[in-house]
């Protein structure tokens, strides 16, 4: 049983796929919209749910395929992704919300933004891939580029989950941990593989549509992220319109790893 | 003990002593055969290469450490190189290691030695003299963090980002894959850093070791081993009465500041921490001269072994 200080972590049906959301409910404005990073879980946003909350209603979604969410294989790729959330945003009701999509839900949101402008008000991003050709560090460019995806069932996904999780400086408490683990446990680890395995092809298509991105973007990324490196951000950067480059002095899992910076960083984007 | 001129010929060019014969051996110790390089004769100082070496890390001190009255073997440690490669991954325990080296010096012929070791030999090192405090005379470390304060070092954001690829060879399966890419890019990208930088010929020498079929998963294993511990391979903490000399590169990118006093109740016997102002982690390649000067001061006192 995880307890930390996200309450109110319970399953709906979007998009006919029964996801795992958190809420604050209430009537505050504005309204931020969470994706979990990948191999991760709402859960990730533990250390800085608190502060958001203070700000704004906060809805905080694993996307399907990832944590405790349902999988459907037609929506394990970014593009499809980003329909999603516009789906969602409609079906939850959450008016115009600002979009906090780091790691996978990167190119999710910008393809969201990109595709349905009038649901979002602002997108936050970083540390997902974005690049193009692709520049991503081990394990994450292997993930991604490895012709066999077979082979990756037969490693333990809880070794790698947990191994990813190690690197997080500081650590995270051990019921997040097991969730994590519990989340990608069996096959949907490597199933998850697929969504990231579509970004060869759908990240040149999201290149392209960049600079038409009129929604305002704020890109965060970890100064020594080694798996997504800084050039992805600064990719996005030299792209979109109305973008700000956020650096952090952290690794990969920023919002874990410098969660008063990262909170900071999103309360600027999300205040007036 | 059989010996294979091929491996050890050449050592001569390299290494500055003349006189003193390279030998060349495997010790059977328990279901293990480990192999070495051997020179000299008098008190025993054994040394212990690190990942991603092997006995060939230390070419640049078995002779002058044999021309100053020692006899130096140093070993291609479990799973490296010619040595016995257990499978799975609970074999590479720092104990079952340290367990190698001990009975190591007993085939030698020896009841205890100095001990020298660099990065993961220094590790084995470490726990040989906490575990066996007879059979290490004198302790010796080079560029390796006690276990304690590497443990605690893991927690520290600045070490994580050097010690990115401990976690990453924590890692099923891939990581072999990826370092056999481009004659093992991924390896030599480690020896990167050592100043003067290896010669094609010595990074031939290394590509050659990984390449001994099941090598690189065994140099991984001791990091799966380490990272994520099978059941009972916790290791246990304990006072190293051997004196102790610490010797690092300065420059060291792996292992930083935080990584390099021991705690002095863990250590009690520690005589020095010496830095080496522009050594790399490589320290023992980029300042020979130094280090064989520290480590024949340093075991001067020692007397022969029986």
């Amino acid at each position: 049983m995880v307890t930390t200080t996200i309450s109110q972590v319970r399953f709906r049906t979007a998009d006919g796929v029964r996801i795992r959301y958190a809420d604050t409910n209430g009537s505050q404005e504005p309204t931020v919209l969470l994706t979990s990073p990948w191999p991760e879980s709402v859960y990730a946003f533990a250390a800085i749910w608190a502060t958001l909350a203070e700000h704004a209603r906060l809805f905080a979604v694993d996307l399907p395929g990832f944590g405790a969410s349902e999988r459907r294989d037609d929506l394990l790729s970014p593009r499809a992704m980003g329909d999603f959330l516009a789906e969602l945003i409609a079906e939850a009701d959450l008016g115009r919300p600002h979009l906090v999509a780091p790691d996978v839900g990167t190119s999710a949101a910008l393809f969201a933004a990109a595709a349905h402008p009038e649901r979002i008000t602002s997108v936050i991003v970083g540390t997902g891939g974005a690049a193009v050709p692709i520049d991503l560090g081990e394990p994450l460019r292997s993930w991604v580029l490895d012709p066999d995806l077979d082979k990756y069932r037969r490693l333990d996904p809880r070794a790698v989950v947990n191994t990813a999780i190690d690197t997080i400086a500081g650590g995270v408490p051990d019921d997040v941990r097991a969730d994590y683990v519990e989340c990608y446990d069996g096959d949907r680890f490597v199933e998850s593989m697929r969504y990231v395995r579509r970004y060869p092809e759908e990240l040149p298509v999201l290149a392209e549509l960049l600079p038409m991105i009129a929604t305002p973007v704020t890109i965060i990324n970890g100064r020594y992220d080694r798996v997504v490196p800084l050039s992805n951000a600064e990719f996005l950067d030299e792209r979109l319109p109305t973008s700000r480059l956020v650096i952090i002095d952290a690794g990969h899992f920023v919002w874990e790893e410098a969660p008063a910076e990262y909170a900071a960083a999103v309360v600027d984007s999300i205040t007036p | 003990v059989s010996t294979q001129d091929v491996v050890v010929n050449d050592l001569p060019s390299l290494t500055p002593a003349t006189g003193i014969e390279l030998r060349e051996g495997y010790a059977e110790v328990g279901d293990i055969k480990l192999h070495y390089v051997e020179a000299g004769a008098g008190p025993l100082i054994v040394l212990l290469h690190g990942f991603p070496e092997f006995w060939y890390g230390w070419r640049l001190q078995i002779k002058p450490l044999a021309a100053a009255g020692f006899r130096v073997v140093a070993p291609d440690t479990r799973g490296y190189n010619l040595s016995s490669r257990p499978a799975g991954i609970a074999a590479y325990s720092a104990d079952d290691l340290a367990d190698d080296i001990r009975g190591l010096i007993r085939e030698r012929g020896a009841q205890s030695a100095c001990v020298v070791g660099h990065d993961w030999g220094g590790t084995i090192a470490w726990t040989l003299a906490m575990k066996y405090p007879d059979v290490v005379e004198r302790l010796a470390i080079l560029d390796a963090a006690h276990p304690r304060v590497f443990a605690r070092g893991l927690r520290h954001p600045g070490q994580v980002r050097k010690l990115w690829y401990v976690f990453f060879f924590a890692l099923p399966g891939l990581p072999e894959e990826v370092v056999r890419a481009d004659r093992f890019r991924f390896f030599r990208r480690f020896l990167r850093d050592a100043s003067p930088p290896y010669t094609h010929d010595e990074m031939d020498r290394y590509v050659e070791a990984w390449s001994q079929p099941g090598a690189p998963t065994a140099m991984i294993n001791y990091y799966r081993c380490s990272v994520r511990p099978p059941k009972g391979a916790h290791p246990t903490l304990g006072p190293i009465s051997a004196p102790t000399l610490a010797i690092w590169g300065e420059r060291d990118r792996y292992l930083g500041p935080v990584m390099r006093e021991p705690d002095r109740k863990d250590v009690p016997n520690l005589e020095r921490v010496e830095q080496l102002p522009g050594a790399s982690h490589w320290v023992h390649h980029d300042e020979p001269d130094r280090v064989n000067q520290l480590l024949t001061d340093f075991f001067a006192p020692t007397s022969p072994t029986p």
